[in-house]
């Protein structure tokens, strides 16, 4: 079914009835929505992201079933969601608080983090994904531009457009598998079901782009097919403790990988021996 | 390390055998109601007590498998419809009961997974029940997984609901476990190595931070005493290394024949097995009611890592001047041997003469020769494990060879006990085994 283009912001905004006020467009999401800044009713500010219903009922059905569910600081949670009828079209919308902060993926841009900023941020990535996993639920799209770094350097994970509970059927289209090429875990591209380890692999591939500054395969999909490449390869220097648990994270076998919770665990323990705590 | 014999077979485990380490009770062959006896914990092979819950039987015709699933029928996670629970009258006795549930057993079992409300007091009762009777750990029920294309989506539905179950309800928590109930259907032809549900079970079953697992391999296609084919000792090699290397803590395998030493080999801590080929491996074409009639003695090798058919191809050993290349010594085997050293044949030894019923010594052989060899792993690094195993096999597959040749496979065939071929195929999924875990 062909998606309509989302009308002007202001005809959005009258749409609400003044449930959502202020719309400032953050960005277009293909033909399917777009996700704007708002201030909402309650005066909070949220980051709302409005689908075109007939194509995503389903993922945004999802994803507020997720998010319903979560409460640790590391993973955005529900401010709101529903149906809004914009001009004549059916839409969808998913209101989260607005975390103020940088995307990980401009902060990627700007330079290759240090390692200890980089293991602070996969202890509130891994976290988050330990807290979905906790609910059965797999993020499936872990990447850079899905990670907000607030300006206390700690990290929040976003957008459970594509997760997917265990007990739900798989949202597939044929011929595509949702999440972004150059974080699929193995299994993930084989179709096959995923645990968190899937989420674990994606988070060692961001641990990798953040300490090297960029994506340590340009992004090639194929690259990764017997798991990521050798840290020690990609990113000389890296303390070889962190460096060996960077490429279990990223380990060909998912059994192989370490449990989000261990990942978080490990490398909390480093930083804290670091700073002598 | 620890072997296990099974709970619930006719004359299970022989006086003076001292390699057991606990039993697991299989819920097939002994109803809740002798289970829950309060002296049933007496013997000392039960110090170490489990319960297989055996959901994976659901499917089972109750018109040709009444006795099993009468007994089934008696845990209240299976789907009896109206069938009384128990006996209500207690005049009757447990025998009469028996009796009378197993000939209307089919009227009343659905041969369905207990779904909504049932299913969540059904894996309520799996953890209540095992902690009522003092096991030492909760195994999870599963159902048997058929098809190789599963997403697995029912097998970890049973798997989340139990395990909140067994967490929520324990007053003393146990240690919980999750089953792993295969199909041969869905490891033969595959490569072993590359299976992609064998993988997708060690990642889902150990991303849940589970104690432990209990694997059980249902073989189908296996008529005789030893596991035949390949692929699916490759698979269990694999589950075993998968499970020890995610680091799930305790891995007890079921079913495999005495390619169980092989999975204590690549890691396994528990393996459980009787000497009956019934206690050996799952087939569930050989569960109907009553077991292939009364066997007969049958002298275990296990550097040929098969029986010997006591009739007669034992005396072909002895004639051909190999009996010490074959033969196991242990108190049970030990007259035997001497006899044997002496001129005299197994007909000489009344425990061990071939005639129906008379395996006491047999069976007490088997069980002690086994635990002797997971003894002699106990406490070895891996590489030693690996080892001990490929010379095993380098030797079992020589003395098959050797015993091949001392019969006339058209005019003078070995006997079917004595089995010769499945040692091969042992040695090559070890090999392989080894080959992948280097890469």
């Amino acid at each position: 079914m062909a998606s309509s283009p989302l009308p002007p912001g202001d005809k959005i905004e009258a749409a609400f009835s003044g449930a959502f006020s202020k719309l400032a467009l953050l960005h277009q999401q293909g033909a399917q929505g777009a996700v704007f800044r708002a201030t909402a009713r309650d005066g909070s500010e949220v980051a709302l992201k409005i689908y075109d219903a007939n194509q995503v009922e389903e993922r945004t059905r999802r994803e507020v079933a997720a998010m319903r569910k979560l409460t640790r600081p590391t993973i955005v949670r529900l401010h709101s969601a529903g149906g809004v009828v914009i001009g004549s079209a059916n839409y969808r919308y998913i209101a989260t608080p607005f975390i103020v902060g940088d995307s990980l993926n401009d902060r990627i841009a700007r330079g290759a983090l240090s390692v200890d900023s980089a293991a602070q941020i996969t202890i509130d990535i891994t976290d988050a994904i330990d807290e979905l996993w906790s609910h059965r639920i797999v993020h499936r799209d872990v990447k850079p531009a899905n990670v907000i770094v607030k300006p206390d350097g700690r990290a929040v994970l976003i957008d459970l457009g594509v997760a997917r509970h265990l007990d739900q059927k798989t949202l597939t289209v044929a011929g595509y598998t949702f999440g972004t090429p150059g974080y699929f875990a193995p299994e993930h591209l084989a179709g096959r079901p995923l645990s968190c380890r899937a989420d674990v692999f994606s988070a060692g591939i961001v641990f990798q782009e953040m300490i090297i500054g960029q994506h340590p395969t340009r992004q090639r999909q194929e690259l990764l097919s017997k798991g990521g490449l050798r840290t020690a390869t990609v990113a000389p220097g890296v303390p070889m403790f962190v460096s060996r648990l960077i490429d279990e994270m990223v380990a060909k076998r998912a059994f192989d990988r370490p449990t989000p919770a261990r990942v978080r665990d490990v490398l909390r323990d480093y930083l804290k021996m670091k700073t002598g705590d | 390390m620890a072997l296990f014999g099974l709970e619930g077979f006719r004359a299970s485990i022989p006086e003076g055998v001292k390699t057991i380490d606990g039993s697991i009770v299989i819920a097939c062959r002994r109803e809740f109601e002798s289970v829950a006896k309060k002296n049933f914990r007496k013997s000392p092979y039960r110090k170490h007590l489990l319960l297989d819950p055996q959901l994976y039987l659901t499917h089972l015709d109750p018109a040709r498998c009444k006795s099993r699933c009468a007994a089934l029928a008696t845990y209240d996670w299976f789907e009896r419809g109206d069938l009384p629970e128990k006996r209500t009258d207690k005049s009757r006795t447990q025998t009469k009961w028996r009796d009378k549930s197993k000939r209307i057993i089919h009227k009343h079992w659905t041969g369905k997974l207990p779904t909504g409300k049932a299913l969540e007091a059904a894996v309520r009762s799996v953890a209540q029940t095992q902690t009522q009777i003092g096991c030492e750990a909760v195994i999870l029920a599963a159902p048997l997984t058929v098809n190789p294309n599963s997403d697995l989506a029912l097998e970890l539905d049973w798997l989340d609901r139990g395990l909140h179950a067994a967490r929520r309800n324990s007053l003393f928590p146990s240690p919980v476990y999750a089953t792993v109930a295969l199909s041969d259907r869905v490891l033969s032809g595959i490569n072993p190595f590359e299976n992609a549900i064998v993988d997708t079970i060690i990642d889902q079953i150990s991303a849940r931070e589970i104690d432990g697992v209990y694997i059980v391999l249902e073989l189908s296609n296996l008529s005789g005493y030893y596991l035949a084919s390949g692929d699916a000792v490759g698979a269990l090699l694999r589950l075993v290394d998968g499970f020890r290397r995610a680091g799930v803590k305790r891995i007890i395998v079921n079913y495999a024949t005495v390619a169980a030493l092989l999975a204590a080999a690549a890691g396994a801590d528990t393996i459980c097995t009787g000497w009956y080929r019934s206690e050996r491996r799952l087939n569930l074409n050989e569960l109907p009611d009553e077991d292939g009639g009364i066997a007969v003695p049958a002298y275990y090798s296990h550097s040929l890592a098969s029986e010997i058919n006591v009739g007669d191809d034992l005396m072909r050993v002895v004639r051909a001047g190999r009996l010490h290349d074959f033969a196991d010594e242990t108190e049970f085997s030990a007259g035997l041997l001497r006899a044997l050293r002496d001129g005299k044949t197994p007909g000489n030894v009344p425990e061990w003469e071939h005639r129906k019923g008379n395996h006491t010594a047999s069976r007490g052989h088997f069980y002690s020769a086994i635990g002797r060899e997971l003894g002699a792993i106990v406490g070895c690094d891996e590489k030693q494990r690996f080892e001990y195993a490929q010379r095993w096999l380098n030797t079992a597959v020589k003395l098959a060879d050797a015993m091949s040749s001392l019969s006339d496979p058209r005019n003078d065939p070995l006997n079917s006990r004595t089995e010769v071929t499945h040692q091969l195929g042992w040695q090559k999924a070890f090999e392989q085994f080894m080959k992948q875990r280097a890469s």
